[in-house]
């Protein structure tokens, strides 16, 4: 038997160790990750097409086999599951989601009791009405329960009270299903996209993700324009840096239409290779240029506001700095290529009959576009016009170069005039309805013609155009800055607006009404401080109250407005008569005559200034003298006192000079400041927090409450209290009957 | 000679007998009171002093336990019954008018980190650092010597923390993971883990019954649902939170006592912040328990005193202390409202009133109408400067006053160091945050 076994093992030591299939001995909440062994694959399984091809043989299901075979072409297998910690976090998110929603159910009633004024606990809700426990039904018997009872005595009523075997309904229980099954199909749903997106490799679909994303960017910086300017220019200024940063990494680097086509060429012919060489050195140029301009705010602010409103990337006008020469070499370029496609499609349009549709099409996208551009760049909508007319622009210097050498090329000369012509019609939105009826009623030919015509009168002078559309794109832009400036300056006021404007949306589920204030609240540290000795010791907080407040020094003496009123009248020399004056001034006259009279000796005002300055004087704190006879010096009878240490200053604890009085520049006025000093320290020095104004907080303290001064119902009931418990009861937590039970 | 006299029918004033209502006329036309407004100031601001008179809040305490106390628990039913747990082991229950221990016991060996009752309060767990869960039951037996519990739970990890369903035989422990118990079985029915770090709290929400918040020690608060989810949710603060209580009439709300001094209440639906900061403790708070109203809650901190919240506010309005307690380290509110229960370092069970100048017992109407009153003249001149400094004036022990002029001037320091960085930056490189979205450090999803 050992040997046997001994044999078989060494004969096995070649093979290869093969683990043999788990199979489960006892039931547990957890299972061992070593008992989960790989299956061996195809060996032991039993394959579908095995147990099909057995039917090959009985006609009788050839059905079912096709039917079976069908199913195993179109199912396919379960996709791996996602990653652990992914799909936990996805499940958690759901649940979450699940659980805040669950939530919002007691939003009315925790509203409800923070702003009522009086509660009583336990809520009357809480009632506990166990039904059927204390109360015994009454029932009427009937004529054979009666008669029943008369036979054998009373019968006892038997109520089975089953326990319900489940503590749920079928309802419930179903319902519940059907809520777990849509947890599931949710946590799915974002399973499956989560692992789709992951999947996709495709350089265009993050391509498209990217654009999406930006466009969303835009949105937000729309939106973020209206509320927050300050914020949006932070976002626009992140948008324009990835642009930037994009474009500069994609412009001139050979990757365009025309690019392609040249490489293909470039092959045979030198000329096509010095022109993608010189593009490539232009895409160096530029991408320095714009690391440099970075530095410069200004220029910076240029060129952020031309590449928002610029799509194209071969639009000259997207930098400034672009020099007339560049754009011609690139220029050049881009006509070449036009013209050598249209001379090879050229054939073609005079085959195929031409689609009118499809002219009209192209217009009304081009113009869909430019609609975009437009609600992109709400802000700078004033450069946004004449950058695309400039585009167009652009597209008509391309037909007047090619004019200029349209002499040096073979090709037909009817055939590129026309197709940039048509171009141009494609371009530009002005004259679109001429566009469309032209397109519509007539071919292309015939009518771009004309179009073409007066083409050729605006590029006569295209340098004149150019330098009126610069100007006019500088203008523009000082305008943006401008208003960006203002907006900046504006910026915070908005931004506590939109703040405001802003609470109320993040509680959209928020149910409370403005509270209108009735009492003060006091949110503040307790007033606390330590016994020393019986004697209070001033609190930190008081001390440090102390030191917070800063008295700033007067700047303006006092000034008697009097003195300033004896300055001597000048008069206006008016045509118009004062007649209203005339009447009063001569009863004043006389009433004044009347007092100078009475008051014949004594000068009242004089009297009155000397009385005030007394008062000041009296009324101002003097500076005291600690001065003690005998201290330093020798005393005694017969010993003289110096009065130059009396006044040494040492001793004198000097009072300052300037000292506000609020009579100060009030002219014949005095005020007693010290008469309410009892009272002042009864008064509130400010508007206390819930309170805007002091009429509000006047208002609020103005009603009497006592029973002195109002009848017993109302004292009775404004001295409820907020909260109310009745002795010696336990108040539960609240249950989730209080919330109405509603249907479905 | 006519001497003038004032004479009325004493029918007019007197009463017949004692019990007689005796009617006053009263005219309550305002300009025969002019002084109506004076008077009631007048009125308030006795009141106030009255208020401050008899502000005796300590009832009494309970001792008999021979090491710290650990936990409390409060039966859900009685107001009298009280169960404390210490770090030798020992299980009392005391009845808290009486002042009487009705029960001891060893329970455990080593520290009882958690006592539960049952919803109906026939039994109560208990679990202790020996990694057990024990079943007790309420009454209690003829004899100590047979003291036994009914059922006894190994659990195979190490328990800290446990809390009852309100409603269901299920209760929920935490330790190195999350468990949620059968009562019936010896076996979690779920464990819950998220994370590697030990949880040192748990608490049912009693309103929204299967949701679960623990404390963990890596300075997080998870959330849990019972029925099928498990962990929701993970909120990192800044210092560990200590101790988590739900608000019993507000479903939503829950409030944490941390390391760093403060409490904080949030909502769980926007765990990103807190909805509010309650400050005032000088050192780690260590306990805290609502009112079974929702409107207050209690905290006990290491800084030797107790403080009283008022859920809306983020200062306290109410601090107790006296000069035997040391650290605390629990504390209840009782089920009426009327009391507060706190255990300490040095074995002392303490009685306190929730409000500190309340009188206890029945009143009768007119003095609890006059009580009524004065409440809300206090309420209504709370803000003029003689009520509110002596509503508002406490005494407390020297080293609380040491601890808070310190914070203070740290607080100053980094607040002026912040002014100073912010002056001499680029505009809006140092942001204003405000205070209560400056704790929390991520929300994990």
């Amino acid at each position: 038997m050992a040997e046997g076994k001994l044999i078989k093992n060494v004969l096995n030591l070649n093979k290869k160790i093969t683990y043999p299939k788990p199979s489960r001995t006892e039931p547990r909440t957890e299972v061992s990750e070593f008992n989960l062994v790989k299956s061996e694959k195809g060996k032991s399984n039993v394959r579908v097409t095995d147990l099909t091809n057995a039917l090959k043989k009985v006609s009788k299901q050839a059905k079912v086999r096709q039917r079976i075979q069908s199913f195993e072409k179109k199912v396919k297998p379960l996709p791996k599951p996602l990653e652990k910690v992914k799909a936990d976090r996805i499940h958690r998110s759901t649940a979450f989601g699940k659980v805040t929603k669950h939530l919002d159910r007691w939003n009315a009633v925790v509203t409800s009791n923070r702003a009522s004024n009086h509660l009583t606990f336990p809520l009357q809700d809480d009632l506990n009405l166990e039904s059927g426990k204390n109360f015994t039904t009454f029932r009427i018997k009937s004529d054979l329960q009666k008669r029943l009872e008369a036979c054998d005595g009373p019968s006892e009523e038997v109520t089975l009270e089953k326990e319900s075997k489940y503590p749920l309904t079928m309802q419930e229980m179903l319902e519940r299903r059907k809520e777990m099954m849509k947890m599931k199909i949710i946590e799915s749903q974002k399973a499956a996209k989560a692992r789709r997106q992951k999947k996709i490799k495709s350089k265009k679909y993050h391509r498209i993700q990217r654009r999406e994303k930006t466009k969303n960017q835009i949105k937000e910086f729309e939106g973020l324009q209206q509320s927050n300017p300050e914020e949006a220019l932070k976002k626009l200024d992140e948008i324009e840096r990835v642009r930037v940063e994009e474009r500069a990494s994609l412009r001139h680097r050979n990757t365009g239409k025309w690019a392609k086509n040249k490489q293909i060429k470039a092959k045979y012919d030198s000329t096509n290779r010095q022109e993608l060489a010189q593009q490539l050195a232009i895409s160096r140029e530029l991408t320095q240029k714009m690391n440099m301009d970075e530095s410069h705010s200004e220029s910076e602010e240029e060129n952020r506001t031309s590449e928002v409103s610029v799509n194209n990337p071969n639009n000259p006008w997207v930098n400034q700095i672009k020099t007339s020469e560049e754009v011609e070499t690139f220029l050049k370029g881009y006509r070449k290529f036009w013209e050598e496609r249209n001379s090879g499609n050229e054939a073609k349009v005079s085959e195929v009959s031409t689609d009118i549709s499809v002219p009209n099409e192209v217009v009304i996208n081009e113009n869909d576009i430019t609609e975009e551009n437009i609600s992109n760049t709400v802000k700078y909508k004033d450069t946004l016009s004449p950058i695309h007319k400039k585009k167009t622009q652009d597209e008509e210097t391309t037909s007047s170069d090619f004019k200029e050498t349209r002499k040096k090329i073979s090709t037909s000369k009817k055939r590129p005039r026309d197709s940039t012509s048509t171009l141009k019609a494609e371009n530009d939105t002005i004259p679109l309805s001429k566009c469309e009826n032209t397109v519509c009623l007539a071919t292309s030919h015939w009518e771009v013609g004309i179009l073409s015509d007066t083409d050729e009168d605006e590029c006569d002078d295209i340098d004149v155009l150019f330098e009126k559309y610069s100007d006019n794109f500088k203008k523009n832009l000082d305008e943006v800055k401008q208003s960006v400036k203002v907006t900046k300056k504006r910026a915070p006021k908005q931004k506590k607006e939109q703040q405001k404007a802003k609470k109320p949306k993040r509680n959209s589920e928020d149910l409370s009404f403005k509270i209108q204030a009735k009492r003060p609240i006091i949110d503040e540290p307790l007033d606390e401080n330590v016994e020393v000795n019986g004697k209070r010791e001033e609190t930190g907080l008081s001390l440090a109250l102390q030191q917070d407040t800063y008295q700033p020094t007067r700047a303006t003496k006092n000034i008697d407005p009097n003195d300033i009123i004896r300055t001597k009248p000048t008069d206006l020399q008016t045509e118009l008569p004062d007649l209203l004056d005339l009447d009063d001034n001569e009863e004043n006259d006389d009433q004044r005559g009347a007092i100078v009279e009475a008051f014949q000796d004594d000068d009242i005002v004089e009297s009155f200034q000397k009385e005030k300055h007394d008062e000041i004087e009296s009324e101002k704190p003097k500076d005291i003298n600690l001065f003690l006879p005998g201290w330093g010096s020798w005393g005694g009878p017969g010993v003289i006192q110096s009065k130059k240490k009396r006044q040494n200053r040492r001793f004198i604890i000097k009072f300052p000079k300037e000292f506000e009085r609020k009579d100060e520049n009030k002219g014949n006025l005095i005020i007693n400041e010290k008469s309410n000093e009892k009272v002042k320290k009864h008064l509130v020095s400010d508007v206390p927090f819930p309170f805007k104004t002091v009429k509000d907080f006047e208002a609020s303290i103005r009603a009497p409450v006592g029973n002195t001064f109002v009848p017993e119902t109302a004292f009775r009931r404004m001295i409820k209290p907020a909260v109310a418990t009745k002795l010696g009861t336990v108040i539960h937590p609240m249950t989730e009957e209080i919330l109405l039970k509603t249907k479905g | 000679m006519k001497v003038k006299v004032l004479s009325r029918n004493p029918d007019e004033y007197l009463r017949e007998t004692k019990r007689d209502l005796h009617k006053t006329p009263r005219n309550y036309d305002p300009n025969l009171h002019p002084f109506e407004s004076a008077r009631e100031y007048v009125r308030a601001l006795n009141a106030v002093k009255l208020e401050r008179v008899f502000a005796k809040p300590f009832v009494g305490n309970l001792d008999g336990h021979r090491d710290d106390i650990s936990c409390l628990s409060k039966h859900p039913k009685h107001l009298s019954v009280l169960l404390s747990g210490s770090y030798d082991g020992e299980i009392r229950v005391w009845d808290v008018p009486q002042k009487l221990c009705l029960r001891s016991f060893i329970a455990h060996e080593g520290i009882v980190r958690g006592i539960t009752y049952e919803p109906n309060g026939k039994c109560f767990f208990t679990l202790g650092d020996d990694k057990t869960i024990k079943t007790w039951n309420t009454a209690a037996p003829n004899t100590p010597e047979e003291e036994e519990p009914i059922n006894t739970i190994l659990s195979k990890t190490v328990v800290t923390g446990i809390s009852h369903h309100r409603s269901k035989p299920v209760f929920a422990t935490c330790g190195e993971i999350c468990q949620i118990w059968e009562e019936s079985r010896s076996e979690p029915i779920h464990t819950y883990k998220w994370g590697v770090d030990s949880l040192h709290d748990i608490s049912f929400n009693p309103i929204e019954t299967n949701l679960l918040a623990t404390c963990a020690s890596n300075r997080s608060i998870i959330l849990y649902d019972t029925r099928d989810s498990g962990p929701l949710r993970k909120v990192v603060m800044k210092l560990r939170p200590n101790r988590l209580v739900w608000n019993p009439m507000e479903a939503f709300i829950f409030t944490c006592a941390n390391e760093d001094y403060n409490l904080y209440s949030f909502d769980t639906r926007y765990l990103k912040k807190p909805v509010n900061v309650h400050v005032d403790h000088v050192s780690a708070v260590i306990d805290l328990d609502y009112s079974p109203t929702g409107k207050e809650f209690v905290s006990g901190s290491y800084d030797k005193s107790i403080r009283i919240f008022e859920t809306g506010k983020g200062h306290s309005r109410e601090i107790y202390h006296t000069k035997r307690m040391q650290r605390l380290t629990c504390v209840l509110w009782s089920l009426d409202n009327k009391y507060i229960l706190s255990g300490s370092d040095e074995m002392n069970i303490r009685i306190w009133k929730a409000r500190a100048s309340e009188k206890l017992g029945t009143l009768k109407p007119r003095e609890r109408t006059a009580l009524q009153y004065s409440e809300v003249l206090k309420e209504k001149y709370a803000t003029h400067p003689q009520v509110r400094r002596i509503a508002r004036h406490r005494q407390v022990p020297k080293h609380i006053y040491n601890a808070q002029n310190e914070l203070r001037t740290i607080k100053q320091k980094i607040k002026r160091k912040e002014a100073n960085r912010r002056v001499h930056s680029k505009k809006g490189a140092v942001p204003f945050v405000p205070e209560r979205a400056k704790h929390v450090v991520k929300e994990d999803i």
